[in-house]
């Protein structure tokens, strides 16, 4: 009896384990509408006035790599304002240019008009128009010093419209939502170097609370024994910043190939028309 | 008066934290179990958080605040797994002047936790001095957690500079993962997504070797030496809130306890014992800073010893008659400071898993006890049996739970 009894108990207490889980919820993502509509876009051109694309490096792990990354985002920060200052002052000139009739002054295209160009001020808008070009040297000084410590580190810079001053601009296509990159990267071929052009026709467009979000894919070609191949594939996604000089476009650059990926930064901007 | 006879036992319901200190029942007896008696029982306690904890400090706080840490921008680059996406956190955060140590934020957590123990007593007096007991503690746990980050002055800046330089995304990214910190960091370090909200299991078995060493009409004294073998649910390493019910580990408890019965029906009863524990190895995610238990990073030879428990009692009974008596006491209990170590990670890093482990608590107990058997004896009742129903309180501590307890203790007895 007193066996049966020690028996039982054991019996109750060992079947009676069991554990019941809560899980831990995300808190919702706020709500994201897809859009095919480019805010403000019909007020610049589609032509992209300057495009800034690079790979990190696979790996940081010396002091030296680590204090030129930091530098490299301190530089683009400081080529970000730079230009956005440039763009904004050229904006204002060229407002300052049509306002004082200068075309007419200047150069003796006019149209009917009660009151005479004012001349000398011309001149003045002229040459800070001047002036202002010139703090474009500056600009583009940082963006090679950018490119410079990004190579430095082990990183891959892209080349762009920049460097084939020649080709064709890069244009991007507000009412349709596509890209044509003349030039995004190069390649060696016998004795000259030649640019990667890709056409971009599938863009996703979402309204996020304050800002619009842009993102897209497109293959990356690799140039072997004379022919282009297939590279694995680039992701951009990138927020939208319209201002009164430009429309800005900054984020993320990935290329992920055969499983492996690599992380990157990308930014072009369209100026006010 | 004559003797009651009580066969409670030094007794207190399993902490639900093996090794750790929580407000159980407890009641001191210096009574052995007759030579050839056998008996049953069954206790049942119920203990519930008031919302507050004690601190390291002794300080009582809230729940919320013992649980709670402050994360600076250092603890922020702890939680990137990827290191490449961890050296430009770094840079970006340097860029945007934000110093390791300058304070990102808050994890508030809201823990409460109750407890529900049914422990089922088996015992025997082997001869007249000594008694054997095996005691089968069930205990439930119910745990609610809530977490949520509270961005500091300095983030809700950050992510206003960078949305004033067109970087959206990543302003939203450092608000989003904020905000989904704790979930995100379980996927990444590869817990399970959940906690346990309600655990019941088998808390060890206590053998326990009673020994009358000393018995007159006005003190007795008892030795209680125990053995705690290891049982029931361990801690997952993939539950993220380890609830350690299971010992792990043999360990040994010697106790004595005296009773003085001065005039009738008036008790006096001390009790002091030591719980000595040992090491053992097992496989423990060792953190990468004080403030986050999170993490990937695996031991499968940490080396554990939980720490030693000792405490003190003091209960005074009245009874009234054989069958009614009061009481009321207290209780004080000590835990060192757990022994953590291994060779895989800095040591640093398993010292982390000792802070705040160090207990104390000081529990104060009422109750009142109705005892059949000498009715039954008398044949003026039909079932030898202590009825013994309980009330239990905290009223001071470091590192544990503020917690109140009701408990109903029932053994019968039989030959």
């Amino acid at each position: 009896m007193n066996y049966l009894f020690l028996f039982s108990l054991l019996l109750l207490v060992f079947a009676c384990s069991k554990t019941g889980y809560t899980p831990i919820e995300d808190v919702p993502e706020k709500d994201t509408l897809t859009t095919r509509v480019l805010n403000g876009a019909n007020l610049y051109a589609e032509e992209i006035d300057v495009l800034v694309a690079f790979l990190w490096p696979e790996r940081i792990s010396t002091d030296d790599q680590r204090k030129k990354v930091a530098e490299v985002i301190s530089t683009s920060r400081q080529i970000r304002k730079e230009k956005e200052a440039f763009l904004s002052r050229r904006l204002s000139l060229k407002n300052q240019f049509e306002a004082a009739d200068c075309r007419c002054a200047l150069d003796g295209i006019c149209e009917e008009s009660d009151t005479e160009p004012d001349y000398d001020l011309c001149e003045e808008i002229e040459e800070n128009i001047y002036k202002n070009n010139q703090s474009l040297v500056t600009f583009y000084q940082m963006v090679e010093d950018m490119k410079a410590l990004v190579e430095d580190v082990g990183g891959e810079w892209l080349k762009s419209n920049t460097d084939y001053p020649l080709r064709p601009l890069s244009r991007f296509s507000f009412s349709d939502l596509k890209m044509r990159l003349e030039v995004f990267g190069d390649y060696h071929h016998e004795e000259e170097t030649l640019p990667y052009a890709y056409s971009v026709d599938a863009m996703e467009l979402k309204q996020k609370s304050d800002y619009q979000l842009l993102s897209f894919t497109f293959p990356r070609n690799d140039f072997r024994n004379g022919e282009l191949i297939d590279f694995g594939q680039w992701e951009v996604e990138v927020g939208i910043t319209p201002s009164e000089a430009t429309l800005t476009f900054q984020g993320e650059l990935r290329w992920r190939h055969q499983g492996r990926e690599r992380l990157g930064i990308i930014y072009w901007e369209n100026p006010r028309r | 008066m004559r003797s009651v006879i009580l066969l409670s036992l030094l007794f207190a319901s399993p902490s639900t934290w093996a090794s750790g200190l929580v407000t159980r029942y407890q009641f001191l007896s210096a009574q052995g179990i007759p030579q050839g008696v056998w008996t049953f029982g069954v206790n049942h306690g119920r203990s519930v958080s008031d919302g507050n904890s004690y601190a390291s400090s002794g300080q009582q706080m809230s729940n919320q605040n013992f649980f709670s840490r402050n994360i600076n921008y250092r603890h922020l680059l702890d939680e990137i797994n990827d290191p490449l996406e961890k050296e430009l956190a770094r840079a970006a955060f340097g860029a945007y002047e934000k110093d390791n140590n300058e304070l990102a934020g808050r994890v508030v957590n809201d823990v409460e936790v109750e407890q529900q123990a049914n422990t089922y007593i088996l015992g025997r007096g082997i001869t007249r001095r000594i008694s054997l007991l095996a005691i089968f503690p069930v205990v439930t746990v119910r745990t609610r957690f809530e977490s949520r980050f509270v961005n500091g002055a300095s983030l809700e800046q950050f992510a206003a500079q960078l949305r004033q330089e067109g970087q959206y995304q990543r302003a939203d990214e450092i608000l989003e993962k904020s905000q989904n910190a704790l979930s995100e960091r379980l996927r990444e370090n590869g817990y399970r997504p959940a906690y346990p909200s309600e655990v019941t299991s088998l808390a060890n078995v206590h053998l326990n070797l009673r020994f009358d060493a000393h018995s007159s009409n006005s003190l007795n004294i008892v030795t209680d030496s125990v053995l705690i073998v290891p049982a029931g649910k361990k801690a997952d390493v993939d539950d993220f809130i380890p609830l350690r019910m299971n010992e792990e580990q043999y360990s040994l408890r010697q106790g004595i306890t005296a009773a003085y019965r001065p005039t009738d029906g008036l008790g006096v009863l001390a009790s002091t014992y030591y719980h000595k524990r040992f090491p053992f190895q097992k496989t423990r995610r060792i953190p990468l800073n004080e403030v986050s238990p999170l993490s990937s990073d695996l031991d499968p030879n940490t080396r554990i010893q939980y720490g030693d428990t000792y405490g003190l009692g003091l209960q005074i009974n009245y009874a009234f008659s054989d069958t009614w008596m009061v009481y009321g006491g207290r209780g004080m209990e000590f835990k060192d400071r757990d022994s953590i170590s291994g060779n895989r990670y800095a040591s640093s890093r398993y010292e982390y898993l000792e802070k705040d482990t160090q207990q104390q608590l000081t529990l104060n107990y009422l109750g009142f006890a109705v005892n059949t058997i000498s009715a039954f004896l008398a044949q003026k009742f039909i079932i030898p049996v202590d009825l013994n129903l309980q009330y239990a309180f905290s009223s001071a501590g470091k590192n544990t739970f503020a917690n109140e307890l009701i408990a109903l203790n029932m053994m019968v007895f039989y030959k």
